[in-house]
C-alpha cells in the first residue's frame, strides 16, 4: 500500500464516528475563536465597581469623585456613609473598589498641609486590580497636579509658569502593536493555536495505538510508510484549521493581520508538523487510543501558560523554561501574534527551525517505538495464527 | 447500595488510571504551575534606554530606572534606530526616551517630556512596566518641583511639599498585596484539573459497564452508588489537594475549613453528577474522553477567572453560570486569599442545582440504556 492509500485510509476514518474526527478537527479552534472572541469582545475591563466614601463634601472632594465618575474603567455603585458600610460593600462584593477622602481633605490642602486619600482595592483578581490601580493613578495625579497648580498660581504666578513649576517631566506612553491594550490581541490568536493543538491531541493522537488494536496494514507495509500516511491528513486538516480560525479572528474580532500568508503558512504548517510528530510519539508509547489521548494533557493543556503568551518567557526560572523548551506551542504562539500584530517576528526563523527539530524528534522517536512494538505483536499473531494451523 | 459501593471499588481497584485521574491529575499541576509561577512577580522586563540629553539630571534619571527591580535595562542606545532596532528585534520590551535638552528646559523653568516606548503584544509584563514607569517619572516630576519651589522661595522642602503635591494618595490592595500571579492563577488552575481528573474517573465508570464482564443491569440504584462513590473518592483528593496547598505551597487558607468543604463538597457534588449524566450519553470511553477534553481550555476563560465575567457580553455570562467551575475557580481563590466569599452561598446553590439536575438527567439517561441493552438481549 503506497502513503497516498495509506493517507486516504486515514482520511475516511477520520470523517466516521459518532463523533468524527475530521470536525473536531476543522471547527474546535473556529468554536475557541467565536467563544474567546466573544468574551473579549469589550477588549478590556470597564465598569469596576466603586463606592465612595466623602467625608469631606467638599469642592475639591467632589471632583475627585467626578474624575472616578467620569472614568470609563470605573461605575459609582454607591454612596457610603460610614466605614463600616464602605467595608462592608467591598466585603459583599458589591464594590470592588472604595474611594475615601476624609473630613477637613479640603481646608488641610488649603491650609497646606496636604489632603489624603485612601483607595482600597480588591485584587483577589489582577486583571480587575491592575485595571483599578492603573486608573486610579491618573485620576488622582490628575487632581494632584491641578491642585498644585492653583496653589502655586495664588502665590503670584501665571498658569503655564505654575504648571511648569509644579509638573516639569510628563511622560507619554506608546503601545506598539497593540495601542488599546486590547485583550482581543492580546490572546485570541494563541488561544486559537491552542485549540489546534486541543484539536490535534483529540484527532492525532490516538492514531498509531488504533494501529496496535486493529492492524490495517501487514508487515509488507514499513512503519515509516504507514506514519507519514497517517500523518498527511491530521497535517492538511490542521493547517486548513489553523486559517479558519485565523481569518474568524481577523474579520470576525478585528484582529489585525499585518503580515503575508507565506508566513502564516510557514508557522502554521511547521507548528502542525512538529504537533503532529510530538503526539505520535506519545500515540506508539501507549497501548491503548485512549490512553494516548488522556497521557499528553498533561503536557498539551498547561501550553497556553507555558507558550508566554502572557506569563513572559524572560520570567520563567530554569525548571519551567526546560519544560516549556519541548512544547511546540512555545515556539509558535509568541511568532503568531507578533507575525499578526506586527507583521514580523524576529524569532520566526530560528522558532521554526525548533519547530522543525522537535517534529523531526517526535516522528523518529514515534517511528522507533512504533516499528518495534508493531514487528512484534504481528511476530505474536503470526505464532498464534500457526499455533492453531498446526492444532487444526 | 453498599454492595454496589463496592463493586465500585472493586473495579476502581482493576482501572487504576481512575485513581491516577482523581488523585494525580491536580498533583501534577500543581508541580508544573508551582514551578512556573514560582517568580510571582514580573521582574526585569528587559528595557533600553536611550538619552538624548546626556546630562547629569538625565543620567539621574536613567538611574532610577535601573534601581527599579521591574526595569532589566540590557543596553544604552546611542541612536534612535538603535533604540528601534532593539525594540524591534525584541530583545528590549520598552525603551525610555530622554529628549535632548531634558535638563535645560528643566532648569529654565519649561517642562519636557519623556516618551515610553513599549511593545503591547503581550500585556502582563508591559502592564507592569509601564505603571512603574509613571510612577519613577511622577516621582522624578516631584523631585524637581520641589527643588525648584526650594530655589524660587527660599524655604526649606518640608514647608513646600504639601505645596508641590498637595493631595497623597494611599492604595490599599486587599486580598492579593504583592498582585503576584501565583495566587492569582494557581489556585483556579487546580480546580480546573481536578475537575477533568473527575470528568475522566467517572466518565470511565459509566462507559466501562457496557464492555462490562459483569452482567450488572444499569439501574437507577447503581448510577447513584456511582455518584456517591465517585463523590467520596472526589472528596479525599479535594482533601488532599487543599493539604497540598496549604503546607506544599505554603498558601494559608484564610476562610474557616468548614466553608471551604461545604463549597468543595458542592463543587464535587455538581462535577460527579456532570461527569457521570455526560458520559451516560456515550457508549464508549474513547468518544466520552474526546468530547470531554474539549471543555478545560473552555471552562476555565469563560469562568471569569482571569478575564472578569463582568466584562464579558452578558448573553455569555449567563452561559457561564451554569458552569460549576465558574462558580467554584472564584469562590475557591476568594476562601484562600480573603478569607470569605460574598457569592459563596449563591454559588453553592448554583451548583447544587447543576449537580441535582445532571443526577436527574443522567439517571434517567443510564437506566435507559438498560432498559435498551436488555430489550436487545431479549430480542
Amino acid at each position: 500500500m503506497t502513503v497516498w492509500g495509506i493517507a486516504r485510509e486515514e482520511f475516511r476514518q477520520m470523517r466516521g464516528g459518532k463523533l468524527p474526527k475530521l470536525a473536531i478537527l476543522l471547527f474546535l479552534p473556529l468554536f475557541f475563536t467565536l467563544v474567546f472572541g466573544t468574551a473579549y469582545r469589550n477588549q478590556f475591563v470597564r465598569h469596576i465597581p466603586l463606592t465612595v466614601f466623602d467625608q469631606d463634601q467638599s469642592k475639591v472632594s467632589r471632583t475627585l469623585v467626578q474624575g472616578y465618575a467620569d472614568s470609563e474603567k470605573f461605575t459609582i455603585v454607591s454612596h457610603a456613609d460610614t466605614q463600616e458600610k464602605m467595608d462592608a460593600e467591598l466585603e459583599s462584593g458589591r464594590a470592588l473598589a472604595a474611594l475615601a477622602i476624609p473630613a477637613g481633605f479640603s481646608k488641610d490642602i488649603k491650609r497646606g498641609d496636604g489632603g489624603k486619600t485612601v483607595l482600597i482595592v480588591n485584587s483577589a483578581n489582577n486583571t480587575i486590580g491592575n485595571a483599578a490601580i492603573t486608573e486610579a493613578w491618573k485620576i488622582n495625579r490628575t487632581l494632584t497636579i491641578g491642585g498644585a497648580q492653583r496653589i502655586v498660581e495664588r502665590l503670584g504666578q501665571m498658569p503655564d509658569e505654575a504648571m511648569n513649576a509644579v509638573y516639569p517631566v510628563h511622560l507619554t506612553v506608546r503601545l506598539l502593536n497593540n495601542p488599546l491594550a486590547g485583550f482581543s490581541s492580546f490572546m485570541l490568536s494563541g488561544l486559537g493555536l491552542q485549540g489546534v493543538q486541543i484539536a490535534l491531541l483529540i484527532a492525532a493522537a490516538p492514531a498509531l495505538s488504533e494501529e496496535y488494536r486493529r492492524r490495517r496494514y501487514d508487515g509488507n507495509v514499513p512503519a515509516a510508510r504507514v506514519l507519514a500516511g497517517k500523518m498527511i491528513p491530521y497535517w492538511l486538516s490542521s493547517v486548513a484549521s489553523y486559517f479558519v480560525y485565523l481569518a474568524a479572528a481577523v474579520f470576525l474580532f478585528g484582529t489585525p493581520a499585518k503580515c503575508g500568508l507565506p508566513e502564516l503558512f510557514l508557522l502554521g504548517g511547521i507548528f502542525s508538523f512538529s504537533v503532529i510528530g510530538v503526539l505520535f510519539f506519545f500515540s506508539a508509547l501507549c497501548p491503548k487510543p485512549i490512553l494516548a489521548m488522556q497521557l499528553p494533557m498533561l503536557y498539551v493543556m498547561p501550553g497556553t501558560l507555558f507558550s508566554g503568551l502572557s506569563w513572559p518567557l524572560f520570567s520563567m526560572n530554569l525548571p519551567a523554561s526546560l519544560y516549556a523548551a519541548v512544547m511546540p506551542i512555545r515556539y509558535a504562539a509568541d511568532n503568531l501574534r507578533d507575525l499578526l500584530l506586527a507583521g514580523y517576528a524576529p524569532s520566526l526563523a530560528t522558532d521554526c527551525r525548533a519547530l522543525l527539530v522537535c517534529g523531526s524528534i517526535g516522528f523518529l522517536a514515534a517511528w522507533a517505538v512504533f516499528s518495534r512494538r508493531r514487528k512484534r505483536l504481528l511476530q505474536a499473531e503470526g505464532r498464534a495464527s500457526h499455533a492453531s494451523l498446526y492444532c487444526a | 447500595m453498599r454492595p454496589y459501593i463496592a463493586r465500585e471499588w472493586r473495579r476502581c481497584c482493576a482501572d487504576p488510571r481512575r485513581f491516577a485521574f482523581l488523585f494525580g491529575a491536580a498533583l501534577v499541576y500543581l508541580v508544573l504551575f508551582a514551578v512556573l509561577f514560582a517568580p510571582n512577580i514580573i521582574t526585569e522586563v528587559p528595557c533600553v534606554i536611550y538619552d538624548e540629553d546626556q546630562s547629569a539630571l538625565s543620567r539621574k534619571l536613567a538611574q532610577k530606572f535601573e534601581d527599579n527591580e521591574r526595569f532589566g535595562i540590557i543596553a544604552y542606545a546611542a541612536t534612535q534606530e538603535e533604540t528601534l532596532a532593539l525594540l524591534r528585534e525584541k530583545e528590549a520590551l520598552a525603551a525610555i526616551v530622554i529628549p535632548k535638552g531634558f535638563a535645560k528646559s528643566i532648569q529654565t523653568g519649561s517642562y519636557t517630556t519623556l516618551l515610553c516606548v513599549a511593545n503591547g503584544a503581550n500585556l502582563m509584563p508591559i502592564g507592569a512596566a509601564t505603571g512603574d514607569g509613571e510612577n519613577i517619572a511622577a516621582e522624578f516630576s516631584d523631585e524637581i518641583a520641589l527643588r525648584r519651589e526650594e530655589l524660587r522661595t527660599g524655604r526649606n522642602e518640608a514647608a513646600l511639599g504639601n505645596r508641590v503635591v498637595p493631595v497623597r494618595h494611599e492604595l490599599r490592595v486587599l486580598n492579593n498585596p504583592t498582585q503576584g500571579y501565583r495566587y492569582f492563577y494557581l489556585l483556579g488552575l487546580l480546580v480546573a484539573a481536578l475537575q477533568q481528573g473527575i470528568f475522566f474517573a467517572t466518565g470511565a465508570a459509566v462507559c466501562s459497564e457496557s464492555t462490562s464482564q459483569e452482567k450488572t443491569r444499569p439501574t437507577v440504584r447503581l448510577f447513584l452508588a456511582k455518584a456517591v462513590f465517585y463523590w467520596l473518592l472526589s472528596m479525599a483528593a479535594f482533601s488532599m489537594l487543599l493539604l497540598c496547598i496549604v503546607y506544599a505551597l505554603d498558601i494559608p487558607l484564610k476562610a474557616h475549613t468548614g466553608e471551604m468543604f461545604l463549597a468543595g463538597g458542592a463543587f464535587v457534588f455538581a462535577t460527579v453528577s456532570l461527569g457521570l449524566a455526560f458520559a451516560s450519553f456515550f457508549s464508549d470511553e474513547e468518544t466520552f474522553a474526546r468530547a470531554s477534553i474539549m471543555y478545560p481550555l473552555l471552562g476555565f476563560i469563560v469562568s471569569g477567572y482571569t478575564y472578569p465575567l463582568m466584562a464579558m457580553p452578558p448573553a455569555l455570562q449567563n452561559a457561564a453560570r451554569l458552569l460549576p467551575q465558574t462558580w467554584f475557580a472564584n469562590i475557591f481563590r476568594e476562601l484562600f486569599l480573603a478569607g470569605h466569599s460574598p457569592q459563596a452561598w449563591e454559588g453553592m446553590a448554583a451548583m447544587a442545582a447543576v449537580g441535582v439536575f445532571c443526577l436527574l438527567v443522567g439517571c434517567a439517561r443510564f437506566s435507559a440504556k438498560g432498559r435498551g441493552s436488555e430489550m436487545g438481549h431479549a430480542s
